[in-house]
C-alpha cells in the first residue's frame, strides 16, 4: 500500500481499478503489466506499428509524386525501421517480461539512438533524429489510442494521468470514470474546475507517481482530502468503502435540497449563482440548483487555441450558457488574463513581467487592446438578446479606468447601431471589486456602476500582499482577516446607500464557514463554485437574518484572522452539525 | 546439415560514404530475403544484418573490414548477395531473387 498526497479539487471517494494514461510529451510510465494483459499489449504494439507503417507509406507516396524518387527513399528507409526485426523482437521480449509497450519501445529505440549519438561528429550521429522521430510516431499511436479508449470504456476505472486536458476532462464518461488523479495541475486549473462541475472525485498536483502504479491495482481516490492510495490493504479499503457510502448519502441528501427554495428560516431569499468557465459547465451548474451565473469567466476562449477568438466564437459560447439559464442572470466577466497567462497572439508583445499580479492584466490588457476588447463586447451585447446577460469589468482600480471601459462599450453600441446589427441596449454593466483602491472608493464607484461583485480572491491577495499560490506565504492568505471584513463592509454600505446590487463571487463565498457572516453583513447574492451550492443552501435554510447579523457583529469586533475563523467555524458547527461531519 | 555450418567471409567497405543509411538499407533488404541468419561484425560489435537499426550502429566508414557470418539453409546465396553489395560499393541494386 502506498499513499500519495495532492491537491483536493473535487470531493468524494472513488475506489476501483487504475487506468494509467501516458502523457502528451511522452514521459513514459515504467509500469508493469499483469500476466493476463501481455497478449493484449502485444496486440496493441503491433496495431501501433501497422498504423505508423500506413502513415509513412502515405508520406512516401506523396513524396514520390511531389518531390521525386530520391526523397521517397527517405521514407522507404523509415518504413524499414518500423519493420525492423530487432526492434520488434526486443520490444516483444520486453512486453513478455511485463513491460508496457510504451516503455519497451522508448527503451529499445532510445538505446539505438544513443549509440548513434555517441558517434559524435560522425555523419551517422544525426540519424539518431530519425530514430527519435520513429519513437515519437509509435508512441503517439500507442498513447493516442490509449487516450481514445477513454471514450469507449465499458467498465468503471479510476484514471491516472500525468495531465488531462480540459477537453479530455469534459468528455470523461461519468458512468465509467469514477475518479481521476493527475501528476500536475492546481486548484484553479481548468481540469480541476471541470472535475468539480462534473462531480468526479479528483486529486491533482500529486507530483510524479505514475511509475509506482502497475496498471491493474486497486486505487482509492479521496477527492475530499487530496489523497490517493495505491493497492490499499483490507482495513483501509473497508474504511474508505464506508466513507464512500457516507459521502453518497450526504450527496443524495444535499441533492434533495435543489428543488427547495433558497431562503433563510425567516423567509429572506438569498440568490446562489454559479461560477463557471466553460459553456459545458452551465448544465451541471443548473442541476445543482444555481439561480443563474454570477461569474462567467471567459478566459478559456483565449487560451484554448493560439488564435484570437472571433466574435462568433464568443457569441456561440455566450448563447450556449444563456440557453441553459433562460430568464436568469448570466454575468460575463470580460477578459481577465495577464502577463503570466497571455492570449497566444499577445504573448510576444509582453515577454515577461517582473510582477505579473501588478502588471498588464485584466481590464488593463483590454484597454490596451481595444480591438480584442470590442470583439468580446460586441458578442456579449448581441448574445444579450437571448437572455438576462450582464457584463462586468475585472480589476477596476480607478474611476477613470471604469469610465474608459464604459466609453469603449459606448463605441461598440454605436458601431452595432450603425451596422444595423440586433443587440440589447439595456445590459446592466458592473464591476468587480477586487483591488483595495476600488473597495476604498466604493462610495464614488457606487454612483456610476450598475452593480458590484466582490472578487475576494484578488482582494485578499492585494490587501494582505500574499500570493496564495506561493507555498512560502500561502498560510498568510486569510479570508477572515479583519482588514478584509472592513473592505467588504465599506463596499456593502456604499452599495446599500446608492441602491445597487452587490454580490460576492470569490472563493470565500463558496466556503460555508463565511456564509453566515456575509449574509449578516447584508449580502444577499453569492456566486459560488457550483458543487458548493447544495451545502451552502443547507446553511442558508438553517439560518435567520437576525442570527446572521449577530454573527457578523461579533466577527467584526475580532482583531485577528485566526479568531474570526475559529469563531465562524464554531457558529457553523452549531448551525449545521451534519455538514461538519463530512470533514 | 548445412544449417549448422557457419559461413564466414571478410568484406570491406569501399564506397566513399561508408555504411550510411542507404547502404545499410540495401544490406538489410538483401538479408531479409533469406531465411538464414546474417551477422555483420566489426570487432566485438555484432549486428543483425536484417536490422537497419543495428547496421547503422556499426558506423563503418570507408576502408573498414567487417566479418560476415551466415548460418542457415540458403546461407551461400545470402553470403554472395551481401558480399556483392559491398564489392560494387552499393552502386547497383541487389540481384533479384
Amino acid at each position: 500500500m502506498q499513499i500519495k498526497r495532492g491537491i483536493a479539487v473535487s470531493p468524494g471517494v472513488a475506489i476501483g481499478p487504475a487506468m494509467v494514461l501516458g502523457s502528451e510529451n511522452f514521459r513514459i510510465p515504467h509500469r508493469y503489466l499483469s500476466a493476463s494483459a501481455i497478449g493484449f499489449e502485444l496486440n496493441r504494439f503491433h496495431t501501433a506499428l501497422d498504423a505508423v507503417c500506413r502513415e509513412i507509406s502515405l508520406n512516401e507516396k506523396l513524396a514520390r509524386e511531389r518531390l521525386g524518387e530520391q526523397y521517397a527513399a527517405i521514407f522507404s528507409a523509415h518504413l524499414m525501421l518500423v519493420r525492423d526485426p530487432q526492434l520488434i523482437e526486443q520490444v516483444e521480449t520486453r512486453i513478455q517480461q511485463k513491460q508496457s509497450p510504451e516503455y519497451a519501445v522508448s527503451q529499445v529505440l532510445g538505446q539505438y539512438a544513443k549509440q548513434l549519438q555517441n558517434l559524435g561528429g560522425h555523419y551517422l550521429a544525426e540519424r539518431s533524429v530519425d530514430i527519435f522521430d520513429l519513437e515519437k510516431r509509435i508512441l503517439r499511436h500507442l498513447l493516442g489510442e490509449r487516450r481514445e479508449e477513454l471514450g469507449n470504456l465499458t467498465e468503471p476505472v479510476l484514471v491516472l494521468a500525468s495531465n488531462l486536458t480540459p477537453s479530455e476532462t469534459a468528455n470523461l464518461d461519468r458512468k465509467f470514470v469514477l475518479g481521476f488523479a493527475t501528476e500536475v495541475g492546481g486548484h484553479t486549473s481548468h481540469t480541476a474546475i471541470l472535475a468539480g462541475a462534473m462531480e468526479i472525485p479528483a486529486v491533482v498536483g500529486i507530483g510524479k507517481f505514475l511509475s509506482d502504479v502497475t496498471g491493474s491495482e486497486t486505487i482509492i481516490i479521496d477527492g475530499s482530502h487530496g489523497v490517493v492510495i495505491i493497492d490499499p490493504d483490507e482495513e483501509t479499503l473497508v474504511k474508505y468503502r464506508d466513507s464512500e457510502e457516507r459521502f453518497r448519502s450526504h450527496e443524495r441528501r444535499l441533492r434533495s435540497l435543489s428543488k427547495l427554495p433558497c431562503e433563510t428560516q425567516d423567509g429572506v431569499a438569498i440568490s446562489l449563482l454559479g461560477n463557471i468557465e466553460f459553456p459545458q459547465e452551465a448544465g451541471p451548474c443548473k442541476e445543482k440548483g444555481a439561480a443563474g451565473i454570477g461569474l462567467y469567466r471567459t478566459e478559456f476562449l483565449y487560451l484554448e487555441s493560439n488564435r484570437e477568438p472571433t466574435e462568433e466564437d464568443h457569441y456561440q459560447a455566450y448563447c450556449q450558457v444563456l440557453k441553459a439559464f433562460p430568464n436568469q442572470p448570466v454575468t460575463i466577466r470580460t477578459l481577465d488574463l495577464g502577463s503570466d497567462k497571455m492570449p497566444g497572439a499577445l504573448r510576444a508583445k509582453y515577454p515577461e513581467s517582473v510582477n505579473p499580479a501588478l502588471s498588464v492584466r485584466s481590464i488593463r490588457l483590454s484597454l490596451q487592446h481595444l480591438q480584442l476588447f470590442k470583439t468580446q463586447l460586441r458578442a456579449a451585447l448581441r448574445a444579450a438578446e437571448f437572455g438576462d446577460l450582464r457584463i462586468m469589468f475585472p480589476l477596476i482600480s480607478t474611476l477613470l479606468e471604469y469610465r474608459q471601459a464604459k466609453m469603449v462599450l459606448s463605441d461598440v453600441v454605436e458601431d452595432l447601431e450603425e451596422q444595423g446589427i440586433p443587440f440589447r441596449r439595456d445590459v446592466p454593466i458592473g464591476m468587480m471589486v477586487e483591488v483595495p483602491s476600488a473597495a476604498i472608493m466604493a462610495e464614488e464607484f457606487a454612483q456610476e456602476v450598475g452593480f458590484f461583485s466582490l472578487g475576494t480572491n484578488d482582494l485578499i491577495q492585494y490587501t494582505l500582499a500574499v500570493d496564495r499560490a506561493d507555498q512560502a506565504v500561502a498560510n498568510l492568505y486569510r479570508s477572515g482577516d479583519p482588514s478584509i471584513l472592513r473592505m467588504i463592509r465599506n463596499v456593502v454600505n456604499a452599495a446599500r446607500k446608492h441602491n445597487i446590487p452587490v454580490s460576492v463571487c470569490g472563493q470565500m463565498s463558496s466556503d460555508a464557514v463565511f456564509l453566515p457572516l456575509l449574509i449578516g453583513m447584508g449580502i444577499r447574492q453569492f456566486s459560488v463554485t457550483p458543487h458548493a451550492i447544495p451545502e451552502l443552501k443547507e446553511v442558508i435554510r438553517n439560518l435567520t437574518i437576525s442570527k446572521a447579523e449577530k454573527i457578523a457583529a461579533r466577527a467584526e469586533t475580532l482583531e485577528v484572522a485566526r479568531d474570526v475563523e475559529n469563531y465562524l467555524g464554531g457558529e457553523l458547527r452549531r448551525l449545521c452539525p451534519d455538514l461538519m461531519q463530512m470533514d | 546439415m548445412s544449417e549448422a555450418v557457419i559461413h564466414r567471409r571478410t568484406v570491406t567497405v569501399i564506397n566513399e560514404q561508408g555504411l550510411h543509411f542507404r547502404p545499410c538499407q540495401l544490406i538489410a533488404l538483401a538479408a531479409q530475403q533469406h531465411q538464414s541468419s546474417v551477422i555483420l561484425s566489426r570487432g566485438t560489435t555484432r549486428a543483425d544484418a536484417k536490422s537497419l537499426l543495428e547496421l547503422l550502429t556499426l558506423a563503418a566508414e570507408q576502408g573498414t573490414n567487417l566479418e560476415l557470418e551466415v548460418v542457415g539453409p540458403d546461407a551461400i546465396d545470402a553470403l554472395n548477395e551481401v558480399t556483392d553489395l559491398f564489392s560494387c560499393g552499393f552502386q547497383s541494386p541487389p540481384r533479384p531473387v
